[in-house]
């Protein structure tokens, strides 16, 4: 759906479900899972299915919604973990944005999105975006205080609405969007 | 809006029927004066679709990408969305029965003189959407957001809203007629001669800021 080179799809997960991503390189079969809220046979069946080697996990943050799955994925499959600072004490690579991280042949960029937590990560990689609770469709994600919130926006329109106005975001409830949209029509970044 | 590209596939008042896809594209078809029916189509791109004097019925579309199509005079029946996008899309002159739709985008689509009959849908988002001369009858509406659009002469007649989203939203001769509000948020929405009849918006969950009330 995102581009020819991907194998993408999206799964509800978890208790208080949100939008999981799996996404991997078609070339390599590697790929990673994003969000990791829950786990279930759907998505073991489809990482069967498409031959996909799950070699990775990424957080955008380390909310128990975005991260209560992680020991049966860890259960299954040799994963390694990558949050922002102080998200997820499992995450073996900690990441404060701009790192390059490649997935195969894929290249995922990490984003500072802080905000709603203070180590939020977005992750980037061929015209798709995965921002967590940073930036939803037509909304963002709460913050607990005036300054927090003050910084989420900042930090979505420096590194969110500095990339290609068709980039899809994908964020982790509700619908997906595209850059475009949410720069122009989103009331928070009026 | 409009790019032009060059057409993969015309069809032609034909009916095209029982197709399954998966992870296809089929941008850049154009149906003219023909049917589409029993499509099941997953992860799959129809971008830049045409579609003149057309039904579409009995589809679904399951995380499929959609964008930069127009849409006229088209009849869309029993229609079946999750997880998919048509952002960027323009709807003349449509009637849509029997939709069933979740987690979806239409984001910065145009919808005119357009009807919408009895529509189920959840988790759905028009962002920046323009809605003219439509009408929306028996809507079940569960948390569908329209951020930042513009109805203009639009009509909802006997819908429920529940947590609907119309923030910073425009109204411009509108009309609620016999609606539910459970929890709906008019969050610095904008109210010219727009009336509710048997519509309580005192219901709704969020007016701050509204004007034109």
């Amino acid at each position: 759906m995102i581009d020819p080179q991907i194998i993408f799809r999206r799964f509800t997960v978890g208790g208080y479900p949100i939008n999981g991503y799996l996404v991997a390189d078609r070339k390599t079969g590697i790929g990673v899972f994003i969000d990791p809220g829950g786990f279930g046979d759907e998505i073991a069946v489809f990482i069967a299915e498409k031959k996909i080697d799950l070699r990775h996990i990424f957080f955008t943050h380390g909310h128990w919604d975005h991260a209560e799955g992680l020991g049966d994925f860890q259960k299954k499959y040799s994963v390694k973990c990558c949050a922002g600072k102080n998200e997820v004490r499992a995450a073996s690579t900690i990441l404060s944005g701009g790192e390059k991280i490649e997935v195969g042949q894929l290249i995922f960029t990490a984003l500072a999105t802080p905000g709603h937590t203070a180590g939020g990560i977005s992750y980037y990689c061929r015209n798709a975006v995965f921002t967590g609770d940073a930036l939803f469709c037509g909304s963002v994600g709460g913050t607990s205080s005036s300054a927090d919130a003050k910084l989420q926006i900042e930090k979505v329109r420096k590194h969110i609405f500095s990339l290609p106005d068709d980039t899809l975001v994908f964020p982790a409830h509700g619908p997906i969007t595209t850059v475009a949209a949410e720069k122009y029509a989103n009331p928070f970044f009026k | 809006m409009e790019n032009y590209c060059v057409p993969d596939r015309f069809i032609v008042h034909q009916t095209v029927e029982n197709l399954s896809g998966q992870e296809r594209d089929m941008s850049n078809w154009r149906l003219l004066h023909s049917c589409m029916r029993q499509i099941k189509l997953v992860d799959c791109r129809f971008n830049y679709f045409r579609a003149l004097d057309s039904q579409l019925k009995d589809m679904s579309f399951d995380q499929c990408l959609c964008k930069n199509g127009i849409y006229t005079h088209c009849l869309v029946e029993v229609l079946d969305v999750a997880s998919s996008y048509f952002n960027d899309s323009h709807f003349v002159d449509c009637t849509f029965q029997d939709l069933t739709v979740e987690l979806a985008s239409f984001g910065m689509c145009v919808f005119d003189n357009c009807r919408l009959f009895g529509p189920r849908m959840s988790e759905t988002a028009f962002i920046g959407s323009v809605w003219r001369d439509c009408v929306l009858s028996d809507c079940r509406f569960n948390f569908v957001r329209f951020p930042g659009s513009v109805f203009i002469n639009t009509r909802f007649e006997n819908c429920s809203l529940r947590k609907a989203i119309f923030r910073a939203a425009r109204f411009i001769n509108c009309r609620f007629e016999s609606c539910q509000l459970p929890e709906a948020v008019f969050h610095n929405a904008n109210f010219s001669e727009t009336v509710f009849r048997q519509t309580d918006i005192n219901q709704a969950g969020n007016l701050d800021g509204v004007v034109g009330l």
